[in-house]
Order: C-alpha cells, then sequence, then structure tokens
C-alpha cells in the first residue's frame, strides 16, 4: 500500500501544471508575507523636527507594541478618550505634509488610534467623537480588551487568502486523481489488477488527504513561524473586534486573537478535507479530467458569489459551511453561538462533524465510484 | 482450467455488441476475427470484468468472474486496444507500479520487470520515459505488462494494430512464446496475425461467434467459393464493384483476380484452396464496403 501511495503522490505531484500553481502560491505567501507580516505594514506616525514622520517595517513593530503595552487591558471610556486625544497630531503637521487636517482620522497614527478610528469613535478631523464605548461596540465592549493585534490579524488574512489560492490548486491537483485515469486509457489496466478497485483507489483516496493536510499544515507552519518571530505571542488575549483591520469586527461573540486563530485553524483545514472529498468524488464520477476539473472548481468556486447574506443566519450558515465560504472566516464568524441544550459552542465548531461525514462521503462514493466505472 | 462463457451480451440502448455468446475457453490460443464494430473489445472488456454485461454469466473454473472478483483478476492479463500509459514514466517505473497494482511483492515485482523487459527487448531502455518509446515499443511494453503476474487468462486486444510488418512478426513470436499453459485470446482483424499462432478462431460479426474452429476446418467451410481467372486490364473496375475481390496480381495487358464468390464468376476461372484472408473477405467484405 505504501509504494502504491509514494506512486500515486509522484503522479499527482509530477504535471508542469500542478508546479506552475504551487510556483504561483509559492510567490503569493512570500509576497503576501513580507506585506503583512514581515516587515507588514504597521506604521506609526510621531513628530520629528515639528514635523509628522511615517515609521514603517521592522522599525515600526517594537513601538506598535510599546503603545498597545501602555493602554492593553479592558476597553473603558476614559482609555478611549485618551488614546484619541494623545494622538490626534496638530493640524501644522499633517499642513506639512500637504494633507488637509480635516481628513486626518483617515490617516496612520499608529495602531490604538487606528482601531479607535475605524469604530467611530474619532471625528474626520482626528478629534473625539464623544461616542461610549457600549455605543460603538455593543453590550460586550466592557468585556473587551486591548491589545497589540496587528500580528495575529494580519496573519489570520493572510492565511485566509492563502487557503483561498491553495484550494484553487488542490483542486488542480486532486481532480485528475481518477478522471486521468480514464482519459489516458490506463483504467483498463488498473480496473483489471488484483489491487486495481480497491488498494489502488485506497491509494489514491489517502494520497490526495495526505497532499491536501501536508500542504495546510506546511501553510500553516510557515506564516505562524513567520508570525511568531517577527510579532512574538503578544496581543493573544486582546480581543478580535478591536482589531485595526477589522476582519472580524463584526463577530456578536467574545473571542481573543489565540482562539480566533483555533478557530480559523479548524475553518482551514476542514474546508480543504471536504473539498478535498468533493474534488475526489468528482473526479471518480466525471468522464474525463478535464470535465472533473471544471465541475470541480465551479463546486468550489461559485458559492462565495452566492448572496448567502440575504438569507435568514440559520440558513445562511450551511452555505458559509461550504469549502471556500468556511476558508473565508468572515461570514462564519458573524453568526452568534449556537446554543445546543446547555452547550453554547462558535460555529466554526461544525466544521468538525461536517469534515468527519465528508471523509467518509469522499472515501466510499470516490472508491465504488472507481470501481464500478464502466471502461469505454 | 476453462473460461465458460454462456448468453453473455451486452446491449447499449437497442444495440447489441454481444448477443447471446456461449462458448467454453480451454488452454490455447484463440484469434477472435472480425471487422471493426463486431464486439470483440466488448466481449474483451466484458472477459476482464471491467464492463458489466446486460446478461449472461463468464465462469473461470466454475466461478463467476464477477463474484470470484481478485480471484480471477490475479490469473488475469490484459492488453487493451488503446494502450494507456505514464508518458512521463520511464518503461521499469510503469512495470514496478503495474506490479504494485497486481499485487507482486517489491523484490519479486523488480525481478520480473527487469526480466520481461529482457524478453521483449526493452531492457536496454528501460530508463527511457515511456513518451520517447516507437509505438512497437510500447506495445511491447504493453505486453510486458500483461506478462507481470504471469496470468493463466490472457487476454489483447488489436495488439498489433498500427504496427509495421517487422514489429508485427517480433510481436506475434512474443505472443507464442508467451501462450504456453494459458487461454490466450486474440483480437485483431489483421489476418496473419492470427493465421500464424492461433490454435482456434473465433469469428465474430454483429455481435455473435459465426464460426469457430481450428483454421483450417474454418476455412474449409469456403470451399469452393475462391476463385482466380485472369482478365483484361480494362474490365477490372467493373468486375470489382460486381464481385467480392481479393488480391490482384497485373500480368502484361491482363490482371489475375482473386474473387471470393459463390458462383463460378467468369467462364475462364479456376477453383482455389481458400485461405484465411479470403475467409474474412467473405464474411466482412459488406463492413469493409460500409467503412
Amino acid at each position: 500500500m505504501r509504494q502504491l501511495i509514494r506512486f500515486e503522490i509522484g503522479k499527482m505531484l509530477q504535471k508542469p501544471l500542478v508546479w506552475a500553481a504551487l510556483i504561483a502560491l509559492a510567490a503569493f505567501v512570500v509576497t503576501m508575507g513580507y506585506n503583512w507580516i514581515a516587515p507588514g505594514y504597521a506604521a506609526i506616525s510621531t513628530e520629528e523636527n515639528g514635523q509628522r514622520v511615517l515609521i514603517e517595517g521592522f522599525k515600526a513593530i517594537p513601538m506598535a507594541k510599546e503603545i498597545a503595552a501602555a493602554y492593553s487591558g479592558p476597553v473603558t471610556d476614559e482609555k478611549v478618550r485618551a488614546i484619541v486625544e494623545t494622538f490626534d497630531m496638530p493640524d501644522a503637521f499633517w499642513e506639512a505634509s500637504a494633507i488637509d487636517p480635516s481628513r486626518e482620522a483617515y490617516c496612520s497614527h499608529n495602531l490604538m488610534y487606528d482601531t479607535l478610528s475605524s469604530h467611530g469613535f474619532v471625528n474626520p478631523d482626528g478629534s473625539y467623537s464623544g461616542r461610549t464605548i457600549q455605543e460603538e461596540l455593543g453590550p460586550l465592549a466592557p468585556e473587551m480588551i486591548l491589545g497589540y493585534s496587528t500580528g495575529w490579524e494580519c496573519t489570520i488574512n493572510l492565511l485566509m487568502y492563502t487557503f483561498l489560492l491553495a484550494g484553487c490548486i488542490l483542486v488542480i491537483i486532486v481532480a485528475p486523481v481518477f478522471s486521468e485515469e480514464y482519459t489516458s486509457h490506463m483504467d483498463a489496466l488498473i480496473l483489471s489488477g488484483i489491487h486495481g478497485r480497491r488498494k489502488c483507489a485506497l491509494a489514491k483516496i489517502i494520497s490526495s488527504y495526505l497532499i491536501a493536510l501536508t500542504g495546510s499544515v506546511l501553510c500553516l507552519a510557515l506564516c505562524t513561524l513567520t508570525f511568531l518571530a517577527i510579532h512574538g505571542f503578544a496581543g493573544w488575549d486582546s480581543s478580535v473586534q478591536l482589531g485595526e483591520l477589522g476582519i472580524f469586527d463584526k463577530t456578536p461573540f467574545l473571542l481573543n486573537w489565540l482562539q480566533a486563530y483555533g478557530l480559523a485553524c479548524i475553518s482551514w483545514l476542514g474546508g480543504m478535507l471536504v473539498l478535498t472529498s468533493i474534488v475526489l468524488v468528482v473526479s471518480a464520477l466525471a468522464k474525463g479530467s478535464f470535465s472533473a476539473l471544471v465541475i470541480a472548481f465551479t463546486i468550489y468556486a461559485l458559492p462565495m458569489f452566492l448572496p448567502w447574506n440575504l438569507l435568514p443566519d440559520n440558513i445562511a450558515l450551511f452555505g458559509y459551511l461550504l469549502p471556500i465560504t468556511q476558508m473565508q472566516l468572515m461570514k462564519l464568524f458573524r453568526i452568534d453561538l449556537i446554543t445546543l441544550g446547555r452547550i453554547r459552542f462558535a460555529p466554526v465548531f461544525l466544521a468538525l462533524p461536517i469534515t468527519v461525514i465528508a471523509l467518509l462521503i469522499g472515501i466510499l462514493w470516490s472508491k465504488k465510484g472507481f470501481s464500478h466505472h464502466q471502461v469505454t | 482450467m476453462e473460461l465458460r462463457i454462456e448468453h453473455l451480451t451486452k446491449q447499449y440502448g437497442s444495440f447489441f455488441a454481444v448477443n447471446d455468446i456461449n462458448i467454453v475457453l480451454t488452454r490455447g490460443v484463440y484469434g477472435l476475427l472480425g471487422a471493426n464494430g463486431a464486439g470483440k473489445t466488448t466481449l474483451m472488456r466484458l472477459l476482464c470484468d471491467i464492463q458489466t454485461p446486460t446478461c449472461g454469466t463468464i465462469r473461470y473454473d466454475g466461478q463467476d468472474i464477477r463474484t470470484y472478483g481478485d480471484h480471477y483478476r490475479n490469473v488475469l492479463g490484459y492488453l487493451p486496444q488503446d494502450f494507456g500509459y505514464y508518458p512521463n514514466f520511464t518503461a521499469l517505473k510503469f512495470l514496478l507500479y503495474m506490479s504494485a497494482i497486481k499485487g507482486l511483492s517489491k523484490g519479486f515485482a523488480m525481478q520480473r520487470s527487469l526480466e520481461l523487459l529482457e524478453e521483449v527487448g526493452l531492457l536496454q531502455v528501460k530508463d527511457k520515459k515511456i513518451k520517447t518509446f516507437s509505438g512497437g515499443m510500447k506495445q511491447r511494453l504493453g505486453i510486458a505488462q500483461a506478462m507481470l503476474n504471469d496470468p493463466k487468462v490472457l487476454v489483447l486486444d488489436e495488439p498489433t494494430a498500427g504496427l509495421d510488418p517487422k514489429e508485427r512478426v517480433r510481436f506475434r513470436n512474443l505472443i507464442s512464446s508467451f501462450s504456453q499453459n494459458k487461454i490466450v485470446l486474440l483480437s485483431t482483424h489483421i489476418v496473419s496475425d492470427v493465421e500464424y499462432i492461433a490454435g482456434d478462431i473465433l469469428v465474430m460479426k454483429q455481435g455473435k461467434f459465426i464460426h469457430e474452429g481450428r483454421p483450417d476446418e474454418i476455412i474449409r467451410s469456403i470451399d469452393g467459393k475462391v476463385w482466380e481467372c485472369s482478365v483484361p486490364n480494362a474490365d477490372v473496375p467493373s468486375l470489382e464493384r460486381s464481385y467480392n475481390i481479393g488480391n490482384m496480381r497485373m500480368e502484361g495487358a491482363s490482371t489475375v483476380l482473386r474473387v471470393i464468390n459463390e458462383e463460378k464468376p467468369m467462364e475462364n476461372a479456376v477453383s482455389v484452396s481458400p485461405n484465411l484472408e479470403d475467409l474474412y473477405l467473405y464474411y466482412f467484405n459488406e463492413e469493409e464496403n460500409m467503412k
């Protein structure tokens, strides 16, 4: 069996199209990683010789951490006022940089000020709006924590796009697993061999899941280790609603960045495994490799363009648990905790049973589809 | 060792690709002769259990091959008409892959693959990619993979199609050497392929066997229906339209025609001994003309 798995993995990975796709993914991760994680886009506006100076990159990270440390902890109205008033810069600084001072709120100051600015605590001219934390952040506000969230948020954001792209590459790798045997007429030889219908089919299935899992873990490990090396563990306990980019600002329950990262991992890995199952079934049942590729890609990509938000949450949830929407995270994180008797849990956890069911269906159906295939 | 086929039928809508075939195959080489579309390939796929029959059974030593499953596939070797391969695999890697599918242990697979590569004359190019091989080399690799598990039932579907005469002779000799103590079923529409190596010939037309037996017995069925006559060259085109003509040989101003016809076609025609090619033309002339 191990020998068959090695052969199947070799067959999957030795195609020029697969290599081109993997190189594209690597280029994407490196380019976007440079923009988002190392050195990232941390920017600090500061004063130097009466002028506004913008510090960016590696130099800005320790400064941003220092500012965050000064205000970390539960968010309060006093803290909000203090942050806005401390970092509201004089009009002269902006004028010297040829920036309209009445648009100050839209310019980078630092992560604390920019987070509050994105939530409506800041007037366009940069001054404090006077809005309370309950008015802007809702009833959960008193329990929310401020902290250095930039690294966590950027890493999750980068991984989200990486997995969306990795999904496309997975379709390219897995769609031909069975269907290419039909196109190349190898099906007759394989299916007339003693291990063709069971062990070979199983080797193809195991290889597909191994590639999906290994690829996902590699992406996760690469991005996470880079993030930890550059940004460290600081801010893990701060609330996702108080992120600078606002990717999870609509999350209706308390969640810190470490928990969000954990849930995101479940979501991405689950999404990749469900996608593998779907593509395997399509590959086994399709007439040829091209039709398998087109059908699998359509099934993967189409749900991203459907207006799930027009549906009630409990119905839209099914749409949000499809591989591509699951990997997008944001929609899934906007749905409130699910109550089941005395247990309350995040909707992302539904990805676990769905993944198990998809694995079973993927293994059994694709194996059956291949072993019952009629050679033509 | 026998392969018993009973009422075997494969139907696509109202078309019968294989129509109620009954036969018992025992040790020996069987040549399956028929025009394109006669149902040879479908019959072979049914024999290899890679297509499901509409009705009927195939039994190997009394066991239905559909329920016998892996045991049957363990004694089966198959070279399909459209021999699939992985272009980027080397010959040796391809045989090792097929060995894994056929359940051969890793050590034995290497030994057997090298042995077969030598037998089919591909040992020197074992590390070359298959995409660089000629048609004949690919077919030889095809027969090598079919022989990996030393099968008891060897099914070869048009193995010589597309090969030049030299490769065809070489391939025929290979099949002969591999056929000892096996049931070998060799389908072709190239008469000379079966003429030399088949002990029995099955003539298939429209999904049915219309003749089965030893070559000389089958040929005897058209005794008195093959004629040779010398005609002026100018008459050849009109005679071609009227008669089933086999070989033509020009001899100056006249042409010697080999005519396959129930009746004596012309006064100067003399009856000659038929051969397999005449038999083929006798039964499949209509199909060939339709093509």
